[in-house]
């Protein structure tokens, strides 16, 4: 606690401002809180330390790698993955609530899989593809993530199956055989780390929590254009896919346990609103449009895993969309939340009245920025007052490059835009200090 | 610590050593009871010389014309025999689409494309199991250098493989009868 604070907190004790029994609660509070800071200091020097020491044994051995036997080799890539047990054991026998000593030597324990498998296909040059070490990687790691149990081990795999499916799922030279194969085997990991996610949710770990949530709000909008196959027949169902997701995480984003965090706790509403907005925005050009050649049969189509994960992708949005309007029963004015509905109904239905279609999404932008501009002045948030600024600029931005509009009228709302800007800015801090000046008299 | 842990524990453990001690076993059984073979390497392209810690290996033995009204897909796993022709060096005889029965000396292999010709001959290209060598990571664009200095060498450079029912060893790659290891300053 700090010695500002110590003489602030006699100085009201003075007073009488507040009671002993209360700076006595205050003083406790804070010590415990630096007692919490200084063991999470120490976990993620821990875990630092052990990232530091693994990579630091391997380059010291791989400096003298060429000069030892086939057989010393062999045995010396074992050592890692028996360091690492042995290592995880001595933690869960000795150090069992030791946060420090659980994680990082789970980390050592999962980087000690990779280095012996890595190490084995050197000294016996096989060759085999980096996808399928992967794979051997995350199942091997995977029990890992329940045992210890470890949160970083948990994120780490979860990165390792984004970049699987990065790598099998964007080769577009790839033969399709197995059609769906990376989309499962993602779903599959997953679904094996949610059990995990929920203990975190009811439990001690809130940061942990934060950081899967980020890294799997990430990965789903990183891996979700990798399962469109590359002979799909369909150019809209992959960007209802995309609004769709968008549309979830803006609902998750909702829900009781992120609503009230900060924004940047919030990674589905974070993330949510680029990206739609950003889609509607994409499909106010005429070029997408253009680009749409004829849908193929929906038979055809439902040869295709990815057609399903768009059916149930949007049947999420819809349930958790609709859910909350039966429940309340009243009907939603979040023009956010509509979007993945209007453009889903927009592209299907207006394929042949893109002019249409092009219009209504300019417009929904639009009313989306004002939304979150009055919101911004209701609630006296300079944050949301400027995203609905900023809404609305990338808008008017992307229409300065639309040689469909003159000159003189995309200048005029660049002008006002601009304007609006200093204005609105300019009238909440005016509202404030008058506030201020009010509360002082 | 509870006795589902530990246990639980100890499952794991096993799994996470038989699969390097699967890799380990595999080999050395094909490096033990498989059958040597060389295979001519073509240049290898500077492009994608070293990534960090190997070379890329070619073969120009992996273009393939043969005579058979079978079908290959791409991507298919395919079975290889080998015949020996000049200078030591083998060549692919046979593709199947199952393990030859009367022989442990084959390699899987995968179609990387495959064309009908004329008189009922199949062109095929295959991708063998072995494309990188790997080698410490200073020696690698020496060894490259090396290779391309020496035009001399260019038909005399090769890849000796063990080969036993389907697995492979690649146990290095010669220059002139040299590893090439051994060519580097």
């Amino acid at each position: 606690m700090s010695k500002q604070l110590i003489r602030d907190l006699d100085e009201l004790t003075r007073r009488n401002v507040i009671s002993t029994e209360t700076a006595v609660a205050i003083t406790k509070y804070y010590d415990e809180k630096r007692q919490g800071d200084s063991g999470r200091l120490t976990l993620i020097l821990g875990i630092l330390g052990a990232l530091l020491l693994g990579s630091g044994i391997i380059l010291i051995l791989a400096h003298n790698w060429d000069d030892l036997s086939k057989t010393t080799r062999t045995i010396i890539a074992f050592i890692p993955l028996l360091g690492g047990q042995t290592l995880s054991l001595y933690s869960l026998m000795r150090q069992k609530g030791n946060r420090g000593w659980i994680e990082s030597t789970a980390i050592v324990l999962f980087f000690g899989v990779a280095a012996t498998i890595s190490l084995l296909a050197q000294i016996y040059q096989i060759s085999g593809g980096l996808p399928s070490f992967l794979l051997t990687w995350i199942f091997l790691s995977l029990p890992i993530v329940y045992i210890m149990p470890s949160s970083v081990v948990s994120l780490l795999v979860l990165v390792l199956a984004t970049w699987y499916v990065i790598l099998t799922g964007y080769d577009y030279s790839a033969a399709d055989k197995y059609p769906g194969a990376s989309l499962y085997r993602y779903l599959l990991i997953v679904l094996a780390l949610v059990p995990h996610y929920f203990t975190l949710l009811r439990s001690r770990g809130r940061n942990a929590f934060h950081w899967h949530n980020w890294v799997f709000a990430c990965s789903a909008l990183i891996v979700l254009g990798s399962f469109v196959p590359s002979s799909y027949g369909n150019e809209i169902l992959p960007w209802i896919a995309y609004m769709s997701l968008g549309g979830i995480f803006y609902m998750a984003g909702k829900h009781a346990l992120l609503k009230d965090e900060h924004l940047f706790l919030n990674p589905f509403r974070l993330l949510a609103l680029p990206t739609m907005v950003g889609i509607l925005i994409f499909w106010t050009f005429p070029s997408p449009w253009d680009r749409i050649s004829t849908p193929a049969r929906f038979s055809d189509l439902m040869g295709f895993p990815f057609s399903y994960l768009v059916i149930l992708l949007f049947g999420a949005y819809l349930f958790l969309l609709v859910r909350p309007m039966i429940k309340n029963r009243r009907s939603t004015n979040d023009p956010v939340s509509l979007s993945s509905l209007l453009f889903a109904v927009c592209t299907v239905t207006l394929m042949n009245l893109s002019n249409v279609a092009m219009l209504v999404f300019n417009f929904w932008v639009l009313v989306i920025g004002i939304v979150y501009l009055r919101r911004g002045i209701e609630k006296d948030h300079l944050g949301i007052l400027n995203l609905g600024l900023l809404v609305i600029a990338a808008l008017v931005i992307v229409r300065f490059f639309d040689t469909g509009i003159s000159f003189l009228w995309r200048g005029l709302f660049f002008i006002l835009t601009g304007a609006g800007f200093f204005v609105f800015n300019l009238m909440i801090i005016k509202n404030r200090k008058k506030k201020i000046q009010t509360v002082d008299r | 610590m509870k006795k589902f842990v530990l246990l639980a524990f100890i499952v794991m453990a096993v799994a996470q050593w038989t699969v390097p001690l699967t890799m380990l076993w595999s080999r050395t059984t094909v490096l033990k009871k498989g059958t040597k073979i060389k295979l001519r390497t073509g240049p290898v392209d500077p492009a994608d010389i070293f990534k960090g810690r190997y070379i890329y290996l070619s073969f120009p033995g992996e273009n393939i014309s043969l005579k058979t009204v079978k079908e290959y897909e791409n991507g298919q796993e395919v079975f290889a025999t080998f015949d020996t022709i000049s200078n030591g060096y083998s060549k692919i005889n046979t593709i199947s689409s199952r393990p030859p029965a009367n022989s442990q000396v084959y390699l899987k292999v995968k179609v990387v494309y495959a064309s009908k010709g004329p008189a009922g001959r199949t062109s095929l290209k295959v991708d063998y199991p072995f494309d990188q060598y790997y080698m410490e990571e200073s020696k690698a664009p020496k060894a490259e250098r090396i290779y391309r200095d020496s035009a001399a060498f260019a038909d005399k450079t090769y890849a000796l493989v063990s080969i036993y029912r389907g697995e492979s060893v690649l146990e290095g790659v010669y220059v002139n009868g040299i590893r090439i290891e051994e060519l580097l300053p």
